[in-house]
């Protein structure tokens, strides 16, 4: 029983993967092949901070910051250095890390509210940092002469120049966050995690201390999410500090919440629809916002647990049936 | 229904303890040792400092000053799962699980919170599927506590008496050396009670050092070798449940001039 939902689970993950490889090779247009970089950015983002929000269960608001830290330090390496790819996802991923450790530590002294102002105070520093410190951002001039994305290997490798190029990379980070995390659900450490999130007080009686999964959780989140940043900066050509803008965390809010916090297949819906369906609303441009607000509230009513509920419900509705059917023929349920 | 094996209890030494909360004194210079392998009882009307002591020792609250020594080695204001590393384990006076773990998964986890780091950090990174040699000690002590059918149910979905009983398991899930317990049978039912006296017997038995708190007098003088009574912080009397019990401070305590 186990076993045959895991390789269902394992079986559905690798569809997806197979279909978002096939997404750029069958449908060329850039316009839809730029809206899957989205998506895959989104994604990436989404499942690094539903670790936080989800996983350990603190409201982070710093989400934004590691995105754009990681966005400023490939934009600087790339235009200063002409670095690889590698290089600058690895001291973009470890220089977050360290960075939201920093910040974990006193953050997760607070509650859960005050958690959430804190790290958002965080958050409003990085942005003031981007804006002034002009000597190494530029400031409102932004970063640019950013190179093209290198990947060296063995002497051969790739210069991702091409809208379809750039999409296989960002689908590779997107697809490692998502092992990563999918992996973590696997071992004893979600155990750990899910513990801290119901009870940090309990779990310390037991002999966990919550602080210390709270940051890894906090810091790996940080790395995924600064190794996206890297790749936008290479998208974007120029980066600027509106990198930092509040109004990435509303979209990942939307993404998460409205998914399903804690649910890896929710999470992943929840940043692909909320990708696509505001460009489809691009058709009506006056009723464009209105309509969008329109469909999160008739989600949110509908779904409360988000997506991830309507996933659950609709598997077991399926199975069920197919129980019926087989126990019809057969008259012997499995 | 036996402990997997037998423990060296902690001997627990609490000298001048003392806790102010906005300048009501809480504690008030209380002292008393328990010994290796010794069951007492820490009794006294509400309000009387009783689970601010369980807190103060068991790293919950920062005593304000006093020493706390187990074994000799002073754990005063050390933090909660360090003491738990060390084998002082506590339960909750209102009853605390991890509600939406499975009750296996709640005693996994408490399982894993008393691993030393290095084994703890092999045994994070393993997949969470049966695990030799923790699964049949949980198996045993669902048995014992007559809840091995809820195994997979979400600890939050149990009754009270049946939550009591995952978080007490937990505490046990490797014996002890010192056990804090909290009215580990308020507002439970007479069935549990009994299976929770008869536990915490055979725990002491095996070797863990017990120190009840609990309102239930009848159960502390039966079980008990020896109580201390606190009133409104202050340690009134210390020594055998009979003889306290008749000490005209004790009764003045509980049933007033």
């Amino acid at each position: 029983m186990t076993i045959t939902r895991q390789t269902r689970d394992m079986a559905g993950w690798v569809a997806v993967l197979l279909i978002a490889i096939a997404f750029p090779l069958a449908i060329g247009t850039p316009y839809y092949v730029s809206i899957g970089i989205t998506a895959l950015m989104f994604i990436t983002l989404a499942v690094s901070f539903d670790l936080v929000v989800g996983r350990i269960g603190a409201l982070s608001l710093a989400q934004p910051l590691f995105f754009g830290f990681g966005a400023y330090v490939g934009a600087l390496l790339s235009a200063h250095f002409n670095t690889s790819f590698w290089l600058e996802a690895l001291g973009a991923a470890a220089a977050a890390g360290v960075l939201a450790v920093a910040i974990g530590i006193p953050s997760f002294r607070l509650s859960l509210h005050s958690f959430a102002i804190g790290t958002l105070g965080f958050a409003v520093i990085g942005q003031i940092i981007a804006q002034n410190w002009v000597s190494v951002t530029g400031g409102p001039l932004c970063v640019t002469g950013i190179q093209s994305l290198r990947l060296p290997f063995l002497g051969g490798g790739l210069v991702a120049t091409t809208l379809q190029q750039q999409y296989f990379v960002i689908l590779a980070i997107a697809a490692l966050t998502v092992g990563i995390v999918y992996l973590i659900t696997r071992l004893r450490l979600n155990l750990a995690f899910t513990a801290v999130r119901d009870d940090p007080l309990l779990a310390s009686a037991r002999g966990l201390w919550p602080l210390r999964f709270r940051l890894g959780a906090f810091g790996l989140s940080a790395a995924c999410s600064a190794i996206a940043g890297v790749f936008s900066a290479h998208f974007q050509t120029v980066i600027c500090p509106d990198s930092l803008d509040f109004s990435y965390m509303t979209a990942l809010l939307i993404m998460v919440f409205i998914g399903g916090r804690a649910s890896l297949r929710g999470v992943v819906a929840g940043a692909v629809a909320f990708t696509i369906v505001p460009e489809l609303l691009r058709v009506t441009v006056q009723w464009r916002l209105a309509i969008y607000g329109l469909i999160l509230l008739v989600v949110v009513t509908t779904f409360p647990d988000g997506l991830e509920h309507l996933f659950s419900s609709t598997g077991r509705q399926l199975r069920s049936l197919r129980r019926q059917s087989l126990g019809g023929h057969a008259g012997e349920p499995s | 229904m036996r402990p997997e094996s037998s423990v060296q209890g902690a001997r627990l030494e609490v000298s001048g303890l003392t806790k102010a909360f906005y300048g009501v004194r809480a504690l008030d210079e209380v002292s008393f040792d328990v010994a290796g392998g010794e069951l007492v009882g820490l009794i006294g009307p509400n309000g009387s400092g009783k689970t601010t002591a369980i807190d103060c020792i068991s790293g919950f609250q920062d005593p304000d000053a006093g020493a706390v020594t187990l074994d000799g080695v002073s754990i005063f204001r050390k933090p909660p799962h360090l003491l738990t590393q060390r084998g002082l384990l506590r339960t909750f006076q209102s009853v605390r699980v991890f509600s939406s773990l499975s009750v296996r998964a709640n005693l996994r986890t408490a399982a894993l919170g008393r691993l030393a780091r290095r084994r703890r950090l092999a045994a994070l990174v393993r997949r969470d599927r049966p695990w030799p040699g923790v699964d049949e000690r949980i198996d045993e002590l669902l048995r014992a506590f007559g809840i091995a059918h809820h195994a997979d149910t979400p600890a939050g979905d149990l009754s009270y008496g049946q939550r009591k009983l995952v978080e007490f398991a937990a505490a046990c899930i490797f014996p002890p050396r010192l056990l804090l317990l909290d009215e580990p049978v308020a507002a439970v039912n007479p069935t549990i009670i009994n299976v929770i006296r008869d536990w915490i017997v055979q725990m002491n038995a095996a070797g863990t050092t017990v120190l009840l708190v609990e309102h239930n007098i009848e159960l502390v003088v039966g079980l008990c070798q020896r109580v201390v009574v606190l009133d409104h912080g202050v340690k009134i009397a210390d020594g055998a449940p009979g003889e306290v019990m008749r000490l005209a401070a004790v009764q003045e305590a509980y049933f007033g001039r």
